[in-house]
């Protein structure tokens, strides 16, 4: 248990005012800072990094396999690791679960696709090495970063091989080596707390112990997308707060989503693009 | 649906609507009031395109419905002559009903034949389900192990009541139920805290009993008796295996519920002799039980259970 | 104004709520327009309680070829520090032998499970991804309905079990249709709501509502199907994009949104139109639901 009864009386009476009175002066649209670094892993073609001012660290490693495209299901593997959770819990299994349906769903497969017969696999470890709120959203907002400063070798051989028996070869200069898609937004989560007829965006670990619901949203393209699901925030408490919510809401979250999420994505391009500038420890 | 009471007896279903907590009969304008008992809740319920709500009891459970009216225990107040008139009027302007909802069980039979007299103890117990004792209950327990300052026991059944855990609290009856098999029979995975229990309503701190564990209490020594606490000997008041009737103190902490068995009536009501390894044992008088086969004269606290 | 007396409140409203609690009143709804049956009728279901004896409630459900048995335990003590509330843990397993929707995609990160689905990467037995954000659905689901605060000190097990899939056992052959897991895990998980609400009903647990739900496909076409069914040969369907929705209520709690799953196939936008039509028609269907399984409830009483 995080708060007393008198102080989970007193935020759930702060942020059912209308506007909400958050913890930190936020607007029930504002995210909490957030700092990054990518591209730091030299194994991997794509690494992030995202730290949260109370101390919430999340980190990414994107790596890639030539793999026959007929001879697997799906492109992208997910896996991660949170500390203090088993690997088969509940908790890390529906993270993990949540994620992969995310970008299964929206991940656009013709960036992997490299000869008529090949594609890369992409494999997304993700470890979540401190974490108080709900981590999803940190999770998601770092393997943007990762997928967003991916890199492959360019393949130097024919691109047709239907015909042939090749396998397909690299350019071993990694200089040469393509990002993903240079317009590509890879898909986010955005997590929204609800108390009574708010709903408050990327909710801390103070407000999840209030909220009366929680909606897991996701956003790509300018757009909201599926999967849309809702969820105890609160993660092992008897949050005695917890409500059925009205279905407007979940209309109105969708709107929220569409009006706030591009400057989201905007923050973290402007991000990856300073990163790219001004590094020093690059590694590319 | 509002029912009235000639509804008493009609079926509900988690979630229906029984009645309005305040009604008001027009044409003999009296107000009525509902007091949710056993099986009921209160459900604020919004009215359609208003910002209204009326709190209205609804049914928690499946069962029967029954709705009784509680009469005023508050004693008459001296009135002159003149005012009596009103006073009385004003009396029967207010009704007050209590609504409960009995389950199928057969075990509530009883339960609902006297529930007549029963009402004051529908009142105050409605906060904890019908299963789970609470505060003031009084309980059948079985005394599981004595130290000198304290005496273990679980509890196995609630007064007026049900069992508390008719079967362990797994489901297990008969043969199988000392044996440890997981929830979901044998076939299951193990059932383990951390990868079922989600992390959306479980504490990191609660861990599940062992399997077929019930809910345990303990009956402190200064509480065994009214009288002469200083001086009573837990030995010679109560020894594993007893069936003792207790009253909750209090629901106690995470592991135990704290009992009391200092009234008359609460005690040992079946004890064996020599540690459980021989026969019935009959009260002689409050503190001394008799085996008639070997003629064994145990102490015990006995209940007195004419009182 | 009458001084004398106590009166009740100005502007009294007796709400007009509510639905006749006698059985012979609620009848499921027969009368079905035969244009509309391929879109609006809820497939027939098979429902039956208490079959688990040792169990403290169960239920078991039948939908087309979807077997689902539930069984509730519970109160049972915890141990530990006081709570004054109930924990609740829900644990949705499918027989070994059956293929889990889409479990090509999420569990093929264990290469060396040899197909056996049941076990993780590390060789113990355990839920898979898939039985686990099933079971984190119920659980959202249900906990709202659940009045905790009357169970101090003790905890609530739904322990799931999924006997049969519309898809049928495990054939692991290459060519498997496995185009749509999303949409057969989503019917799947309709059903298992149901079901449980049934069982923890069954099990005389205090509820604040029974929880119900409705499953809803729209098309790109704008299209929308109640309870879509598996397609067989309607290949074409999936090539358009179609949003796919599981919602439960609580309908007779002012239709309180408690449980909320969307997926979808193919390129479609997620709009205002999409959602209300799957919103509502979810809502729709838990009601017809719902007074299935009132009527049920209420018959087994008598």
């Amino acid at each position: 248990m995080i708060l007393s009864p008198a102080e989970r009386s007193y935020l759930y009476d702060s942020l059912s005012q209308k506007p909400p009175i958050r913890p930190g002066a936020r607007s029930d649209h504002q995210f909490r800072p957030l700092e990054a670094k990518t591209s730091f892993l030299p194994n991997s073609n794509g690494s992030a990094r995202i730290r949260l001012n109370d101390g919430s660290e999340c980190m990414i490693s994107v790596k890639s396999k030539v793999v026959v495209t007929k001879s697997v299901t799906n492109l992208i593997d997910v896996d991660i690791d949170v500390a203090g959770f088993r690997d088969d819990s509940n908790f890390v299994s529906n993270l993990k679960y949540n994620l992969t349906s995310l970008l299964i769903t929206n991940f656009p497969s013709q960036y992997l696709k490299l000869t008529s017969k090949y594609s890369f696999k992409l494999f997304i470890d993700c470890i979540v090495i401190s974490h108080s709120s709900y981590p999803l959203s940190l999770i998601s907002l770092a393997t943007y970063l990762a997928l967003k400063t991916t890199r492959l070798p360019l393949l130097v051989s024919e691109v047709n091989d239907e015909e042939i028996e090749e396998q397909p070869t690299f350019s071993d200069d990694w200089d040469n080596a393509k990002y993903l898609d240079e317009a590509f937004e890879p898909p986010i989560f955005i997590t929204l707390g609800v108390i009574g007829t708010n709903l408050l965006f990327d909710p801390s670990i103070e407000e999840e112990q209030v909220l009366e619901n929680g909606l897991i949203v996701s956003f790509y393209k300018d757009n909201v997308i599926t999967p849309i699901s809702n969820i105890n925030l609160a993660t092992n408490s008897n949050n005695s707060n917890f409500k059925g919510l009205n279905q407007k809401l979940i209309i109105e979250s969708i709107n929220l989503c569409n009006k706030y999420c591009p400057a989201i994505i905007k923050a973290l391009n402007t991000l990856t693009e300073q990163d790219d500038e001004g590094d020093d420890d690059h590694i590319f | 649906m509002i029912l009235d009471q000639s509804d008493s007896g009609k079926v509900v279903i988690p979630g229906q609507y029984i009645t309005p907590t305040y009604k008001l009969q027009t044409e003999s304008n009296v107000i009525e009031k509902y007091i949710s008992g056993k099986g009921t809740t209160i459900t604020p319920i919004q009215i359609a395109d208003q910002s209204k709500v009326v709190s209205v009891i609804t049914a928690s459970i499946l069962g029967k419905v029954y709705v009784n009216e509680i009469q005023s225990t508050k004693p008459e107040e001296e009135t002159d002559g003149k005012d009596k008139d009103d006073e009385e009027e004003e009396q029967q302007k207010v009704k007050t009903y209590l609504v409960v909802v009995i389950p199928k069980s057969s075990s509530y039979i009883n339960f609902q034949k006297n529930h007549q007299q029963e009402l004051k103890h529908l009142v105050d117990s409605n906060s904890i389900s019908i299963n789970l004792p609470t505060e003031n209950d009084i309980v059948l327990v079985k005394v599981t192990k004595i130290t000198l300052k304290q005496i273990y026991c679980e509890i196995l059944t609630v007064e007026n009541g049900d069992n508390v855990l008719k079967d362990g609290g797994i489901g297990v009856n008969g043969d199988l139920s000392h044996v440890s098999v997981t929830p979901s029979g044998g076939s299951a995975s193990l059932s383990n805290y951390q990868t079922i229990a989600s992390s959306q309503s479980t504490l990191t701190g609660a861990q599940f009993q062992d399997i077929g564990e019930n809910f345990r209490g303990i009956i402190r020594s200064q509480d065994i008796r009214s009288t002469e606490r200083d001086k009573v000997k837990v030995i010679e008041s109560y020894k594993p295996g007893d069936i003792v009737r207790a009253m909750i103190l209090s629901l106690g902490d995470g592991s135990n519920y704290y009992l009391t068995t200092a009234r008359n009536d609460l005690g040992v009501i079946f004890a064996k002799s020599e540690n459980g390894s021989g026969n019935l044992m009959y009260p002689l008088d409050w503190q001394n039980m008799i085996d008639v086969t070997n003629g064994i004269i145990e102490k015990r606290k006995c209940a007195n259970p004419f009182t | 104004m009458d001084r004398r007396r106590l009166l009740g409140p100005l502007n009294t409203i007796i709400p007009n709520i509510g639905i006749s609690s006698n059985p012979n009143d609620i009848k499921p709804d027969t009368t079905i327009d035969n244009d509309e049956v391929s879109a609006n009728q809820i497939q027939n279901f098979f429902l039956k309680t208490g079959i688990i004896e040792n169990a403290n409630g169960s239920a078991y459900l039948e939908v087309g070829n979807s077997i689902i048995e539930v069984s509730v335990f519970g109160p049972r003590p915890i141990r530990g520090s006081f709570v004054d509330r109930a924990s609740f843990s829900v644990e949705c397993k499918f027989l070994p032998y059956i293929t889990q929707p889409g479990e090509q995609i999420y569990n093929t990160t264990n290469q060396f499970n040899n197909g056996n689905s049941n076990t993780n990467a590390n060789g113990r037995t355990g839920l898979t991804t898939i039985e686990q954000r099933i079971s984190a659905y119920v659980e959202t689901a249900l906990l709202p309905s659940i009045i905790l605060e009357k169970y101090p000190k003790s905890t609530f097990d739904i322990f799931i079990t999924i006997i049969s899939t519309e898809e049928g056992v495990n054939n692991n052959d290459e060519d498997d249709d496995n185009s749509a897991p999303n949409e057969q895990l989503l019917r799947l998980t309709n059903w298992i709501v149901n079901c449980s609400s049934v069982a923890l009903v069954d099990a005389s647990v205090e509820l604040k509502d029974i929880v119900t739900s409705g499953i809803v496909k729209t098309t790109s076409d704008g299209k929308v199907i109640f309870d879509p069914r598996s397609q067989g040969n309607e290949e074409e369907e999936q090539e358009e994009g179609s949003v796919i929705g599981v919602a439960s209520f609580m309908n007779l709690r002012n239709d309180e949104l408690v449980g909320i799953w969307i997926e979808r196939q193919g390129a479609i936008n997620v709009g205002d139109t999409e959602m209300n039509n799957i919103l509502d028609g979810c809502n729709e269907m838990s009601k017809k639901i719902r007074a299935n399984i009132n009527t049920y409830l209420a018959n087994s009483l008598e």
